[in-house]
């Protein structure tokens, strides 16, 4: 049983379990319907607007479609949801949030303004976004433990976002950019153990998190410090690898750009850049998946970020080799019998001249 | 207050919000069908019931009397909406 007590577990588990359906069921459900309609008539539904029209009456597409919104709000803001179960434990949370830390293990920053983007919306439907309250950070990261429910742990996928990070560079100064709770810090303070690692994120509430966890594994190589990813303020070209992973698409593009920019000016010649986040390929099916779960999900800057061209703009901003690949979250993802829903997960990788 | 617009997916919005209904009490079933199981799951391993006492239950006459009145009702309730009865006097 978790902390939070057996009715929490029994409700989410029905709701992760309902989520499990909906991408092993409903959604290969779909796709063959699609399928069958494209092969049929393949210049008919040739673009996402086809989709689109195909769907737009479509009684399994509204079950889909209601399910993938909803399940996400249960999990969040239902009777059992993470919002109010975390809300009865508020005074206990907050007291082991706030304890004393080592030294230089985190930096907050009380001035800074988190930007509109952020907080405009309550992204992935968690009810005051995930910079406002105390709890936020805690409230996320329970969260994100059944983000990708085909998943064992999700922790996985950060753990080989770093392994694949090693088969381009050996990086000894890493920024990790929007680090949020640490979820991928700690996997690459893991792989690149000598290495000094700084997580940054505007969340002061997953910041604290970041650094409970790690004051908690004794590990004294990995800093946090509340910064924005656009304008860190940092020392320029003072990294050797600067990462994320799923950050841009909680960006507008100008601030992709910005980020993308501030990217450059921080590495030193030589390092990377290398992003994990979602772009759906051309298949008109899945792009009109990825962008209705952007609007289902409030995750507004998904659709403008795939829309954009990447390579484009880092080459602009002086990066020399730039490449984006699709990226295998778990063994056989990618594989040719893969019916299952999935996130687009694409690694964007560019080296600084 | 930021804008809360309401996401439609099938044609009738009573739909929409019909299925809310139903998906928040499926999960809250599913809690009280755990919590019945650990109940009973207790009581055997605290030796107050033996396995399967539960579902081998026979009333007594005056026990399924109680239970059928209990069950009657609850039907004569739902149905009631069925019938698009009103239990209270209205003008029309």
């Amino acid at each position: 049983m978790s902390d939070l007590g057996r009715k929490f577990d029994a409700y989410q588990a029905f709701v992760l379990g309902m989520k499990l359906h909906w991408t092993q069921h409903l959604y290969p459900q779909l796709q063959q319907k699609y399928i069958c309609a494209a092969e049929h008539e393949p210049q008919a539904y040739a673009g996402t607007e086809d989709v689109a029209r195909l769907f737009a009456h479509d009684t399994d597409y509204a079950f889909f479609a209601w399910l993938e919104r909803h399940l996400q709000s249960m999990k969040y803001s239902g009777l059992q949801g993470l919002i109010p179960t975390h809300e009865q434990q508020r005074t206990k949370l907050e007291r082991w949030l706030d304890a004393p830390l080592p030294a230089g293990l985190l930096e907050l920053d009380p001035e800074l303004v988190a930007p509109r983007h952020f907080t405009g919306v309550d992204i992935h439907q968690h009810v005051g976004g995930v910079c406002g309250d105390s709890l936020a950070g805690v409230i996320y990261e329970r969260g994100a433990r059944s983000t990708t429910p085909l998943l064992d742990k999700d922790l996985d996928l950060h753990f080989r976002f770093a392994a694949t990070i090693a088969s381009y560079t050996q990086p000894t100064r890493i920024l990790d950019l929007g680090c949020g709770f640490g979820k991928s810090t700690q996997p690459l303070h893991l792989e690149f153990y000598k290495a000094q690692v700084l997580g940054i994120d505007v969340s002061a509430p997953c910041l604290k998190l970041a650094a409970r966890i790690t004051a908690t594994a004794g590990v004294d190589k990995v800093r946090y410090a509340q910064k924005l990813a656009q304008d860190s303020k940092l020392k320029s070209a003072s990294f050797d690898l600067v990462s994320s992973t799923m950050l841009l698409h909680e960006m507008p593009p100008a601030a992709i750009k910005a980020t993308l920019a501030e990217t450059f000016r921080l590495l030193e010649p030589g390092g990377y850049a290398i992003h994990l986040d979602f772009l759906a390929d051309a298949d008109p099916f899945k792009r009109f998946i990825h962008y209705g779960h952007s609007r289902r999900n409030n995750e507004p800057y998904m659709a403008p970020l795939n829309e954009m061209d990447l390579v484009a703009v880092h080459k602009q901003l002086g990066f020399e080799s730039v490449e984006i690949l699709p990226f295998e979250e778990s063994p056989g993802a990618l594989g040719e019998h893969a019916r299952a829903w999935r996130f687009p997960w694409a690694l964007i990788v560019a080296r600084k001249a | 207050m930021q804008p809360r617009p309401e996401q439609n997916f099938f044609a009738d919005t009573a739909m929409d919000r019909a299925l809310g209904l139903i998906m928040t009490l499926a999960a809250e079933l599913h809690v009280v069908r755990d919590h019945a199981n650990v109940l009973e799951t207790l009581l055997v391993e605290k030796g107050v019931l033996q396995i399967d006492e539960v579902k081998r239950f026979e009333p007594t006459a005056a026990q399924a009397k109680v239970f059928d009145a209990e069950r009657d009702e609850f039907v004569a309730v739902l149905m009631r909406h069925v019938r698009g009865d009103q239990v209270s006097a209205n003008k029309v």
